[in-house]
Order: structure tokens, then C-alpha cells, then sequence
């Protein structure tokens, strides 16, 4: 959204294309707040300081010049934020109230009294509805990324799309696309990501032509679960309010974090609290019961709320119960420093491209990443477009296009095999965690990849129960099943060739980092006989890589 | 403990055609929530007598309240499925869609009317430019702005509301607490739009008070606290409008 208002601002039409409504995207549970060097009470924070902790967390493996130019586009984007309506938790003054956040010694986050992600998207979107009213943006909903089109130079020229209430089929020419469509984090299970976070779109262009990088990079993360079917990522909000891992054992009760880490205690990096939570995963904790109750119901409420609904316990009273999940991917489509793929016309912001993270993401730059990346993004959509010269489509193409996808969805329909979509997507969803989790080797990597082979001929045997030509999520979802596979196939040969432990990639037969070898982005391409791996230099000219340590 | 429990769901196959019912026996334990129970149908769509049947259709992506779009009505009352666990409902449940909305399929609603009532009452101030200026205006932080700002747009006080429905232009309550939390937004931007919505032929007058939209809200938002507010709101702006 944030690059539709930035192309509507620069007076360009827009014709903003999605699944689902807004309030549907995973962004509705991003309750972490927002990471900015911008406190008046910590002098000795800036910019430059955020940029190299975030290069630190992410162990090198980000471009430097555009986290550095997202780190001090922080500060403007706190405004925008404020003049947008969105309200943080204040000082008794009345201006922002800067907290401790995961991942640096700074107090530099702040957060919201509600979910940040949810009214971040209700303002964004009351803004585009404005400019809808006025006949500038043109918003079609319900519709799923069929193909792409490319001309004979290699450059995209139009998309299709499948409605998903009629199943029909509608190509659109496009000369520029940008696709900010979220990552992948929902082909594993355990994962904050919703099941539809599958990488679909991005998939569906990765058999186009455009790479993806670093797609062996998925973030993992301590998340609140209480033994239901839901895990809840509300462990940066907690910790904001001083918040403190804790091991409770049937005799024994201790803080390791603190423990371990003297100076930085409860705010090292997620990776590393998922290498302690690894060892004993049912016994780690994160605690609030030492913080006085006020406090924590002032700023906590909404998570209160989710604690008593869903835990039937309370913040104040228990320590919540933590698993290991997936916060998000970190890998995506790669693009330069203009948000371009290698594919002419593809942009992409958000989580669907690499940039920004590197090997582990702080989850306070999560949404500042996405809002940097949509403005530039769009920024350069304009002035890749303005350059182009005029080559229009032919109807025709765009006709047989149609055909060729409705072609699929009717084969898809008569398949008569014994396999269900959902068991397969549930099965590589079980497997992904285990064989692509927090601990990797190559046993694992390799039987995870034989795996992954296996599902691709058992895909071609499965049966829809669902035969209607109305709202058939069955059949979308078979469709997205095979990007879903191209990506986790590509991600676990990326891994299998990462010989080294980076973040949150981490091989227990390769514990340790090696720049010398792997301090670069791996590119994968996609071909019929597997992804081909190749690796280009990370862009590391403003700040020396060195260790990441927490003392 | 796992158990089985018998699920009878409302089904359509599309918006013209009619309305028939679907039997499913599931195992499930008392913290499943129906929304993991739906899933487990998904998976397995084998109806009551064994037979294989096409899944059954419902939105929602969340899982955790935040999104709303998992409405539905259960036992007759509408609640969030996410939110909502088998001990709370017992082992014999009964499942539809909204009654207020046009069913799509199965237990998905079109959204589009709850979607233009909000959009009814934006009346958003223009960001002005990606600049990096800041707010002029400093908002207080009160208790009921944080109250309102938790509305996730899932439409369960239009349903319970008995004031809401095909023949009437009632905006509902969820909307009219959005737009009192953009008076509190933008204090000076459009104040008097807003005034003519609230009094308008959509607004207020329409509430009669029952409240059972907070009863219905599964974020707790003090409804009748708000449309109270609300109608001394009308009534202050229509006697400045006879008396100056």
C-alpha cells in the first residue's frame, strides 16, 4: 500500500491488485513496534548506530548502502507514521515513548496500546480510499497471480490473474509491476505466518526467470504458544516492557539469557535465543510477573487480552509459554539497489525481496523495511517506466495466455489421484520445519530435498474434492502448491551449498561463520533439473565486517 | 482428551443457489478452537455418513483476532471462530454464516457492505506528501482512544444489532465508533462531514439502544459507552445548528 500512496502522490494512476482485503495481510499481527534512532534521551543513539547494529544482527549479509539509507530514513518515516493518525505510547509530555527492543542496547522501539500492524494498514488504506473515491486508483480484489509475460528482450509486458470467485481468467499489460506480495514463511509449520504467506506470486515469477537470493534464510523466532493450534508473535511487545527468558524446570528456575549474555541479557538476537530454546524447548518462558502490574496492563493490554483469551492466564500472574517458530522469511526475490529484479519491470518491496536483513532480521525493521522499500520501490517503477519506449502487448498474446491458464485449471479439476492438496501442504510443512529448521545438517538437507523431489510427482496425483467454478480455494490452493515447492526446493539447496552458520542459518556439521567463502548473497535460478546456485559479492563497503558478539 | 463432536454447518454452493445442511463429526479437545476444527475439515472432507464432500469455504487468515473476517454464527450467536473453543460451546454445534450479509458460499460473507459502511465515515485528513514534517497536533493517549483503535472491521456488532439490516441505512456501531475515533484524529478536519454523517439519515437516530453490539464485539470495545457519546454528539450539534 505504502507503494501505491507513493505512485498516487507522484500523480501516477494505480491499479492495485490483491487476494485478499487489506485487514487479511499478515501484517495485521505485527504488534513489535517500529525501530527508530530518533530518542531524545539517548544521545549517544543515531542513525549510523542503528545501521551498523542492524548489519551486525544480520551477520554482514545485507547490502550495506540501503540499510544504511534505511536506517536514516527512519526518523522521516516516524513523522509520516504520526501525521498518518497512528498514535504510540507516549511520555507524560506527549511525545513518543522510545523502549528497549530485541537485538540492540539502544531504546529506540516504539510500539502501539494496539496492534501497530493492523492500524497501519486501516490508515494506509483510508488514504488510498481517498484517492479511489477520486478515480485514480483502480482496486481490484480477489484475484490470484496466474503468469507472467515477458517480451522478446526478457522484460515483463503483461500478467494474468485467476478471480478467485468465477476461477475466470483475466491478462492485464503491464510495463511495470511491483510486487510486494510477502514472503514464504507459510510453507513451514510453526510459523506467525498465515498458511496463504506460501510465496505464490513470487514463486510464479521465479519460474518466469527472476531469481531468487538467500532463500535459506528464514527467521526464527521465539513465539508465546499455549498448546493450541496457535502460536502468537508477541515476545518483542513483552519485551519492550522488560520482559525476561526464563527456564522453568520441574526443580530448577533460571534466566540464561542473563546468565549468558551480562551485558546485553534479554535483547540478544532471536537466533541465538533459539539455540538455547533448542536443547529444551518445553521448558523456556518469557516473564513479566516482575514488572508492576500497572505498568504492564498500560502498555500491554491488547496482549493481555490475547494472553487471557487464548492462554486463560494473565501476563502479570504467569510467565508465558514459548515455542520455536517462523517470524517470517528473510530470502526473496533478488533485486538490485533499485528494487529491480533481473527480470526488466519486476519490482519488488517488503518481504518478498531479500534486501534490508541480511541473515537475521531485527523485528523492530520489519515494517520500516517495507515502508522504505514500497516509497522506493515505486520511486523507481516511475522512472524505469518513463524511460521505456511504448510496445504494446498484442490482444492476441494476452488471449492465448488466457487460454493456456484456464488449460491448467481444467486438468487440475479432472486429476482422479489418491493424494489432497492439504495433506501435501500439511506434510511439507512438517518436514520443512524439521529438515529447514533452527538446526540444519546435511543428512537432513539432502533427505529434505529427495523429499521435496518425492512431492513434485505426488502433486501430479492428487484429487480435488472441490469441482466447483465458484470461490474453489481447493483448486487455488493446488496451484500455489507447486510455487510453494520451487521455493522450498530452492531454499534447501541453498542451504545444502551454505557451508558455514550465519544468523539464522545454522549447520551443526558447519558451526561456524567463514567470510572468507560465504559472505555473499546465493542466487538461485530456476531450471527443470533444480535450482542452479550461484553467489555474488555482498556490498560491504561502509562498515568492516566483523563478529557479532553480545559483550 | 480427544472427543467427537458433531458439527451440522449451513452450506450454499454460491450466492443463488439455496441454502442446504451439512453433518461432520470431528475429534477434537476443549482448547481447539473452531477454527482449527473448520481446518481439520479442510483436510479430511468426509461428511457424517462417510461421504466425501467439497471442503467447506470460510475466510479469516489471522488466527488470533486481529483480522476479523472469521465471523461467523455459532449456536446462534456471532462470534470469531479463532477466538471461539470447543469447551466454550460444548461437543453439538451448530455453525451458519452472518444472517446480515449476502452469503457468498458456505460461511463466507461478502465483505463489501461492511467494507463501504466504514468507508462511509472516512474522512481521512490528505497525508500532504511523504515528507518528513511532523504532526503539528499532539493527541492525547486516552483510555477510550485505545479502546477504539482496537475495532478489527469483522462486522459482528452490525449482526447483532437489531437496527441493522436490509431495509434499513443504518451505517451500525462499529462505524460510528470509527468515526468518533477520527473526531478525536483530526479534531479540525472535516469535523462538520462527520456532524452530517452522525446526523444524517444513516447515523445515529437509528440506535435504539438494545447494546447488544458490545455484547457481540469480541474486542470489548464499550459500544454503548461510545453511541451514548454519539447521540449527546447529535444532539450538541443539532441545537448549535437551530440556535446558533
Amino acid at each position: 500500500m505504502m507503494a501505491s500512496l507513493s505512485l498516487l502522490e507522484m500523480g501516477m494512476p494505480v491499479r492495485l491488485v490483491s487476494y485478499h482485503p487489506p485487514q487479511f495481510s499478515n501484517s495485521v499481527k505485527n504488534r513489535s513496534g517500529f525501530c527508530v534512532a530518533a530518542n531524545p534521551k539517548e544521545p549517544s543513539d543515531s542513525p549510523e548506530k542503528h545501521f551498523e547494529e542492524t548489519l551486525q544482527y544480520g551477520e554482514y549479509l545485507a547490502n550495506q548502502s540501503l540499510v544504511r539509507e534505511m536506517c536514516y530514513k527512519a526518523p522521516e518515516i516516524l513523522n509520516l507514521l504520526s501525521r498518518l493518525g497512528i498514535v504510540f505510547h507516549q511520555t507524560p509530555e506527549g511525545n513518543p515513548d522510545f523502549r528497549t527492543s530485541e537485538g540492540t542496547r539502544f531504546f529506540r522501539l516504539v510500539t502501539m496500546p494496539v496492534s501497530f500492524g493492523r492500524r497501519l494498514l486501516y490508515l494506509l488504506d483510508g488514504q488510498l480510499k481517498r484517492y479511489e473515491k477520486e478515480g485514480l486508483l483502480a482496486r481490484h480484489e480477489g484475484l490470484e497471480l496466474a503468469s507472467t509475460l515477458l517480451n522478446a528482450k526478457g522484460a515483463l509486458c503483461g500478467v494474468s490473474f485467476i478471480n478467485k470467485k468465477t476461477l475466470s481468467v483475466e491478462a492485464l499489460p503491464a510495463d511495470a509491476v511491483v510486487l510486494c506480495t510477502g514472503g514464504y514463511g507459510g510453507i513451514f509449520s510453526n510459523s506467525v505466518s498465515s498458511s496463504f504467506t506460501c510465496g505464490g506470486a513470487m514463486g510464479v515469477f521465479y519460474r518466469s526467470g527472476a531469481c531468487l537470493a538467500n532463500p535459506e534464510m528464514i527467521q526464527f523466532a521465539p513465539a508465546a504458544s499455549f498448546g493450541g493450534d496457535q502460536i502468537f508473535s508477541i515476545v518483542n511487545a513483552m519485551l519492550s516492557c522488560g520482559a525476561r527468558y526464563r527456564i522453568i524446570g520441574e526443580s530448577f528456575s533460571s534466566y540464561p539469557l542473563e546468565e549468558k549474555y551480562p551485558l546485553w541479557k534479554n535483547r540478544v538476537a532471536y537466533d541465538e535465543v533459539v539455540k538455547l530454546m533448542v536443547d529444551r524447548p518445553s521448558h523456556f518462558y518469557l516473564d513479566l510477573t516482575h514488572r508492576p502490574k500497572s505498568v504492564v496492563l498500560a502498555r500491554l493490554s491488547e496482549i493481555e487480552d490475547l494472553v487471557h483469551q487464548f492462554g486463560k492466564t494473565s501476563l502479570t500472574k504467569n510467565p508465558v509459554p514459548l515455542n520455536i517458530s517462523v517470524l517470517c522469511s528473510l530470502g526473496g526475490l533478488w533485486v538490485d539497489e533499485n528494487l529491480m529484479s533481473n527480470v526488466p519491470g519486476l519490482f519488488a518491496a517488503g518481504n518478498c525481496q531479500y534486501q534490508y536483513h541480511g541473515a537475521s532480521l531485527l523485528e523492530g525493521n520489519m515494517i520500516l523495511a517495507s515502508l522504505v522499500s514500497g516509497i522506493k520501490s515505486a520511486t523507481q517503477a516511475v522512472y524505469y517506466t518513463s524511460g521505456l519506449e511504448q510496445e504494446n502487448i498484442s490482444q492476441k498474446i494476452l488471449e492465448e495466455e488466457i487460454k493456456k491458464q484456464e488449460g491448467i485449471n481444467r486438468d487440475l479439476v479432472v486429476l482422479s489421484g489418491a493424494e489432497t492438496i492439504n495433506h501435501l501442504f500439511e506434510e511439507l510443512r512438517n518436514q520443512l520445519f524439521h529438515g529447514l529448521g533452527p538446526v540444519r545438517s546435511e543428512k537432513d538437507l539432502i533427505g529434505l530435498e529427495k523429499f521435496i523431489v518425492q512431492m513434485r510427482e505426488r502433486a501430479s496425483h492428487i484429487h480435488l474434492s472441490d469441482v466447483s467454478r465458484f470461490l474453489n480455494e481447493e483448486l487455488l490452493n493446488a496451484r500455489r502448491f507447486n510455487s510453494a515447492l520451487d521455493i522450498a526446493h530452492a531454499a534447501v539447496k541453498a542451504a545444502l551449498y551454505r557451508k558455514e552458520s550465519r544468523g539464522s542459518h545454522h549447520r551443526v556439521d558447519y558451526p561456524k561463520r567463514n567470510d572468507e567463502t560465504f559472505l555473499k548473497t546465493s542466487k538461485v535460478v530456476y531450471s527443470s533439473s533444480g535450482p542452479q546456485i550461484a553467489y555474488e559479492d555482498v556490498d560491504t563497503h561502509l562498515v568492516a565486517p566483523k563478529e557479532r558478539k553480545y559483550c | 482428551m480427544n472427543k467427537k463432536i458433531f458439527i451440522r454447518i449451513k452450506r450454499k454452493d454460491n450466492p443463488e443457489s439455496e441454502s442446504y445442511w451439512e453433518d461432520f463429526k470431528v475429534k477434537a479437545h476443549g482448547r481447539m478452537s473452531l477454527r482449527f476444527v473448520l481446518q481439520s475439515i479442510q483436510k479430511n472432507a468426509t461428511n457424517a455418513k462417510g461421504e466425501r464432500v467439497a471442503p467447506i469455504v470460510w475466510e479469516g487468515t489471522c488466527g488470533e483476532g486481529s483480522c476479523g473476517g472469521c465471523g461467523m454464527v455459532v449456536n446462534g450467536k456471532a462470534v470469531l471462530a479463532c477466538e471461539t473453543f470447543i469447551e466454550n460451546v460444548g461437543d453439538s454445534l451448530t455453525l451458519e454464516p452472518l444472517h446480515k450479509f449476502v452469503v457468498l458460499r458456505d460461511l463466507m460473507i461478502d465483505r463489501s457492505k461492511i467494507d463501504h459502511h466504514f468507508s462511509e465515515v472516512l474522512n481521512l485528513k490528505p497525508l500532504d506528501g511523504l515528507h518528513f514534517l511532523p504532526v503539528q497536533e499532539k493527541i492525547n493517549l486516552d483510555q477510550i482512544f485505545i479502546d477504539l483503535s482496537r475495532c478489527i472491521h469483522c462486522g459482528l456488532c452490525m449482526e447483532a444489532c437489531p437496527q441493522f439490516h436490509d431495509k434499513s441505512p443504518y451505517l451500525g456501531a462499529g462505524p460510528l465508533a470509527e468515526l468518533q475515533l477520527f473526531n478525536m484524529l483530526d479534531s479540525h478536519w472535516k469535523k462538520s462531514v462527520r456532524q452530517e454523517i452522525l446526523t444524517g439519515p444513516h447515523g445515529i437516530d437509528h440506535c435504539g439502544h438494545a447494546q447488544s453490539c458490545e455484547e457481540a464485539c469480541p474486542k470489548g470495545i464499550p459500544l454503548v459507552e461510545i453511541m451514548a457519546g454519539a447521540h449527546r454528539d447529535a444532539t450538541v450539534s443539532f441545537f448549535k445548528k437551530v440556535f446558533g
